[in-house]
């Protein structure tokens, strides 16, 4: 299964860095289904923008520390 | 897997078997007689009625695999509607269907003023009803397997 977009995030990282948060937990906390976090993670899935915010809140980082753009220069 | 999208994968596979069973039906008919002749009106009201049927139970069975495997990974099953991304690939698939549908009823138009047999517009309509049916449920399972 292939990437479907050029952002990156470290949200896998970062819940094990946040006490080890579930996909699930997160999940219920952002108001998705589990799979969708794994859609989000694997990158199959551009969240909108107010669920990258919801997700970086979730996981109290700043919204840049989890999502990343790739330069194109890169 | 969510019960969203076993449901859609259900409706994959239901489309297919209708139209199969439904042509096959109709094309066995015309063995040993003109398509014109054909008796369609009841076989295509017994194919609507499956399809409606089959979808349902679909949709049970669905329900009832996404309990199980909650139940055997201990988790809660998530039966809600579909999220935000459900509700896109939805959107996705749907906008794909209405360009059949449109095409389909195009189609059926212009053999009408052609003052066509009955049987052709009818048929037409129909089969452009299972394709859409086929692509809408085609782009959202791949939606739920490669992404958007």
């Amino acid at each position: 299964m292939g990437r479907s977009t050029k952002v990156t995030n470290a949200i896998r990282a970062l819940r094990f860095a946040h006490d080890e948060m579930t996909q699930a937990e997160l999940a219920e906390r952002i108001g998705v289904t589990r799979q969708t976090v794994i859609a989000i993670e694997q990158g199959r899935y551009s969240p909108s923008l107010e669920m990258a915010f919801q997700i970086a809140r979730a996981l109290e980082v700043p919204l840049d520390a989890v999502f990343q753009y790739p330069d194109e220069a890169a | 897997m969510t019960m969203t999208e076993r449901t859609v994968w259900a409706t994959l596979a239901v489309f297919p078997l209708v139209g199969i069973v439904y042509f096959t039906v109709i094309l066995t008919q015309a063995a040993d007689r003109p398509l014109e002749e054909v008796s369609w009106v009841t076989p295509m009201l017994w194919a609507w009625g499956s399809l409606i049927v089959f979808i349902i139970l679909g949709t049970i069975a669905s329900a009832i695999a996404t309990a199980i495997q909650a139940e055997v990974a201990g988790q809660k099953a998530e039966f809600e509607d579909g999220d935000v991304r459900d509700k896109e690939i939805e959107r996705n698939g749907n906008a794909r269907a209405y360009v059949m549908s449109s095409f389909g009823g195009l189609v059926a138009t212009i053999l009408l003023m052609l003052d066509v047999d009955r049987f052709w517009p009818a048929n037409t309509l129909f089969l452009a009803g299972l394709l859409a049916g086929i692509i809408a449920a085609g782009t959202r399972a791949r939606a739920y397997r490669t992404g958007l």
